[in-house]
């Protein structure tokens, strides 16, 4: 509580002086900021731990929407009707906007005066917000006693974990997966040797019934029992396994990637936007989101006040990144185009 | 009470000027996007949809899905029907609340519920191992038979009504001429209800059909990813791939389609009408 | 013997077409976190999540307010029409009264896609205003068929004897024929509210960051299931069995009131 005051109290102060700084009037109040998310439970830890108090220090109100799609962000800046003022974007997505000019700049000196952010966190048209994993989750009860699948070839393996599983609904890490289940080994991933990996897909379409297409479905299936295993975002899991549901990831074989925050070109409010991304890589309140939704980002300061036991769980600590591999964005952004419309005939006939 | 042309202007002009805006153009706009880029005339997006597999699958499904479910329609729906016409007026009209009561909730949320009960885990599914009667868990969500089971439980009340309109129709008149020169009920229904009464019920068939064709909620909820249809193809290149063109050549193939049904329906009630009016009925 | 088979059969499938009904209610009742059934304990839990979740009541209001917009304009603009389809004499008449049905008969993702194209150009996407029009455009076709079946009906002796008492055209039809009306209006408004408060796919590609109760429902569905849908939908029945109950007393009131007085059609 203490410290949620502090925070509250250094925020405030934070805001105030980046509001001065900005020149933006008291009145500017009735403003509000529509930040586009990917959505479930996240979304509303983000209320509770950013949006709200920003609110309550800025009096600029925030209205989340979700989930996060890139054509959606084609089609508003192209129309000029641009509805969001910030979004959650994935790696390659940042490339694919920048490149087709959807973003707008960002102004590191309203979010970042005093220079505290690495580097690596501060691309020109965004911020990376969350590093995250996709990795496997599974049933701890559909499998016998201690029999859990370990590696993606175990996801692929139905006759030793039968019953049915599912996917992201999207060409991105599952064709990594298929790989690594085809034996390829980690380092070798890059450039995706995409014949092959939608052979390994192949054999596996026919055990997998619904493919999900956002975070808070593939909770939904597995806790519902509709599959056994499915591919999962880390943080996703660990909040019902500490409810007791028989559900656990591993980080073996996961996909650690990047996800930024941007400003669409022609947003209304960028300035506000930008405020608002200043509060985001507050200490305190991240170590208080990180603590709820394990996806640290690059926040300064906030790794000190994490209990170090809580640090190993995180997808960036060194032991869980270790068994993981890194999701090459650039890659991606060169081929997602060729590689969707494959995904799309695969996957839709 | 004939109306002055001028009034009669004033009084279209407002609903001709929405429909007009809202519906023939924006419709006119989506069938030029199949021969025109914009610029000038083009075949492209035809040829386009007509060399991908995934199309013409997809339309060849939605059209086998409709049959089908047109079909299981009829079949289950004519006997209903039929116990409902024999029934006494007032009973007829509770029964006919009974079979409308699933029509005043929302699609939605009609499909919605048998996500509930179709599950692995499900009501259904639950039931069936309790009772010892299945070990395993019979997938029976995200498959082709949830996705038909939806849209009958939709679409039946509409086929049950179109065939009781008609075998009223037909039994008004016919069953107690047929009865009174000696025909069981049996005859009478396979001589004279049965034939007669079948022209109609392929009306409803049809508006079911033509409803079918264009079902996107059910396919989305409870089907696979090999269940989706047209609508939701069409979907997906609006606001996944952003194909406009495509998605523009696929809605005109489903504004034909729905066309050429309606014309084949126009038939069908002409003739039923020429019928009770010249021949028959009198 | 044939009787009581098609009797049983009739009751099973009765029973298939009301099955979702059965299960809704018990499941909206639930005390837990997720769908189960039958529930563990009974309360209210989710019909309280409902009226204190802020994106909830925003949703239906956005709705209501869309709904009625919707029927007012489209029972304006259909009687309207269905007064000159009834009684001017013209050669178009055909094609308009298909025209003015024809959003009903359409495959909704057509409409929906040509629709969000013009939209998009006009920057209507998301315009509350914007999506009230087509909604109106989708809910006339259930006014110019009811409105214009009853006009049809409609014995014109007494609004040709108001007319020779003297009223103007327009003051013989308000006093004659628009209290026979009244009652097939109000039902086709009902029919009208309850076609643009239930549309989803139209309003799914136009709405934009406006959230309509239907869309919210969908975006919930592909979200999480958790019991609050079921409430709303139990409620929402509730609703709309009330509102098409009274249309239906409303309108079997009137044809008792009016058959006493009707002439048969010559």
């Amino acid at each position: 509580m203490t410290k949620m005051t502090r925070r509250a109290f250094g925020v405030g102060a934070g805001a105030t002086a980046a509001s001065l700084a900005a020149g933006a009037p008291a009145f500017a109040q009735e403003t509000t900021i529509v930040v586009n998310g990917s959505g479930g439970a996240l979304a509303t830890m983000i209320t509770k731990i950013f949006e709200e108090p920003f609110t309550k220090e800025t009096g600029i109100k925030v209205k989340p929407t979700a989930p996060v799609s890139l054509p959606k962000l084609k089609a508003m800046v192209e129309s000029g009707n641009v509805e969001w003022d910030l979004t959650e974007l994935n790696g390659d997505d940042v490339v694919t906007a920048t490149k087709a000019g959807w973003l707008m700049p960002i102004d590191y000196a309203i979010i970042d005066p005093d220079n505290k952010l690495p580097p690596i966190a501060k691309q020109p048209t965004a911020m990376v917000r969350a590093s995250y994993s996709t990795v496997m989750a599974f049933r701890t009860d559909k499998f016998g006693k201690g029999k859990a699948p370990q590696s993606w070839a175990d996801f692929w393996d139905v006759k030793a974990f039968p019953g049915p599983r599912s996917l992201e609904n999207s060409p991105k890490g599952n064709l990594e997966f298929a790989l690594l289940a085809d034996g390829v080994s980690p380092d070798k991933l890059y450039p995706i040797d995409v014949e092959r990996a939608f052979k390994k897909l192949d054999q596996l379409k026919k055990h997998i019934p619904v493919w999900w297409t956002n975070g808070a479905q593939h909770v939904q299936l597995l806790i519902d029992g509709e599959v056994s295993m499915t591919s999962c975002w880390n943080g996703r899991i660990t909040p019902l396994k500490n409810e007791g549901k028989p559900v656990d990831i591993t980080f073996k074989g996961g996909a650690l990637m990047l996800s930024y925050l941007g400003i669409p070109k022609g947003a209304r409010h960028p300035k506000e936007a930008m405020r608002f991304m200043k509060f985001r890589m507050d200490p305190a309140a991240s170590a208080a989101f990180v603590k709820q939704v394990p996806y640290p980002g690059f926040v300064p300061g906030m790794m000190e006040l994490l209990d170090p036991a809580f640090a190993a769980t995180l997808p960036t600590s060194p032991e869980n990144a270790a068994v993981q591999f890194e999701f090459n964005s650039a890659w991606w952004a060169d081929n997602i185009d060729a590689v969707t419309t494959r995904w799309n005939e695969w996957l839709l006939i | 009470m004939r109306i002055r042309w001028t009034k009669t202007l004033l009084l279209l002009a407002p609903a001709t000027a929405l429909a007009a805006i809202l519906f023939v153009y924006p419709v006119f706009g989506v069938l030029t996007l199949t021969v025109h880029d914009g610029t000038s005339f083009t075949a492209e997006p035809v040829r386009q949809i007509y060399a991908s597999q995934l199309a013409i699958i997809v339309l060849q499904r939605t059209f086998v899905t409709a049959a089908t479910v047109t079909l299981i329609c009829l079949v289950m729906g004519y006997p209903m029907a039929y116990f409902m016409a024999g029934l006494t007026p007032r009973r007829r009209v509770m029964a006919t609340y009974l079979i409308l009561l699933p029509f005043w909730i929302s699609i939605l949320i009609r499909t919605y519920t048998w996500i509930i009960l179709l599950g692995r885990e499900g009501i259904l599914n639950k039931t069936l191992s309790s009772l010892g009667l299945t070990g395993e868990p019979i997938q029976l969500l995200y498959t082709p038979v949830a996705v038909h089971v939806g849209m009958v439980q939709i679409l039946l009340p509409i086929v049950v009504l179109t065939c009781l309109t008609s075998i009223l129709d037909v039994e008004r008149d016919l069953v107690k001429a047929a009865r009174s020169l000696g025909a069981t009920p049996r005859q009478a229904f396979w001589k004279v209800v049965f034939p007669l009464s079948v022209s109609g019920a392929a009306t409803g068939g049809i508006i079911c059909f033509i409803l079918c064709l264009g079902f996107y909620v059910t396919p989305t909820l409870l089907g696979g990813r090999t269940s989706i249809l047209i609508a939701n193809l069409i979907d997906l290149q609006v606001h996944k791939t952003l194909k406009w063109d495509l998605a523009a050549v696929m809605a005109s193939a489903l504004l034909l389609a729905t066309f050429a049904c309606l014309l084949i329906y126009w038939g069908l009630t002409r003739k039923r009408s020429e019928f009770a009016t010249g021949g028959l009925a009198r | 013997m044939t009787r009581i088979v098609l009797a049983i059969y009739f009751a099973i499938v009765t029973g298939f077409l009301l099955l979702p009904l059965i299960f809704l209610v018990p499941i909206s009742l639930t005390d837990s976190q997720f769908l189960e059934f039958p529930p563990k304990s009974l309360s209210l839990r989710w019909y309280r999540e409902f009226f204190t979740d802020q994106s909830w009541l925003d949703a239906t209001l956005v709705s209501l307010k869309i709904g009625i917009g919707a029927t007012i304009l489209s029972l304006l603009l259909g009687t309207l029409a269905s007064i000159a389809l009834v009684r001017a004499d013209f050669r178009a008449k055909g094609v308009l009264t298909a025209l003015f049905i024809a959003p009903l008969i359409i495959p909704s993702v057509v409409l929906a896609l040509a629709l969000y194209i013009i939209f998009l150009r006009w920057r209507l996407v998301s315009n509350i205003y914007a999506l009230t029009l087509a909604h109106a455009l989708i809910a006339m076709p259930y006014v110019v068929m009811i409105v214009s079946g009853s006009l049809r009906r409609f014995d014109m002796t007494i609004e040709r004897a108001a007319r020779i008492l003297g009223a103007s055209p327009v003051r013989a039809f308000v006093h004659t024929a628009l209290p026979f009306l009244t009652p097939a209006m109000f039902a086709s408004s009902i029919l009208a509210f309850f076609a643009s408060f239930d549309e989803l796919i139209i309003t799914l590609f136009i709405s934009g960051g406006l959230q309509t109760l239907p869309v919210r429902i969908w975006n919930d569905l592909s979200l999480k299931l958790d019991p609050t849908v079921p409430a709303v939908a139990v409620m929402l029945t509730l609703v709309s069995i009330v509102g098409m109950s009274i249309g239906e007393v409303i309108r079997r009131r009137n044809e008792l009131r009016y058959q006493t007085h009707s002439v048969p059609e010559a």
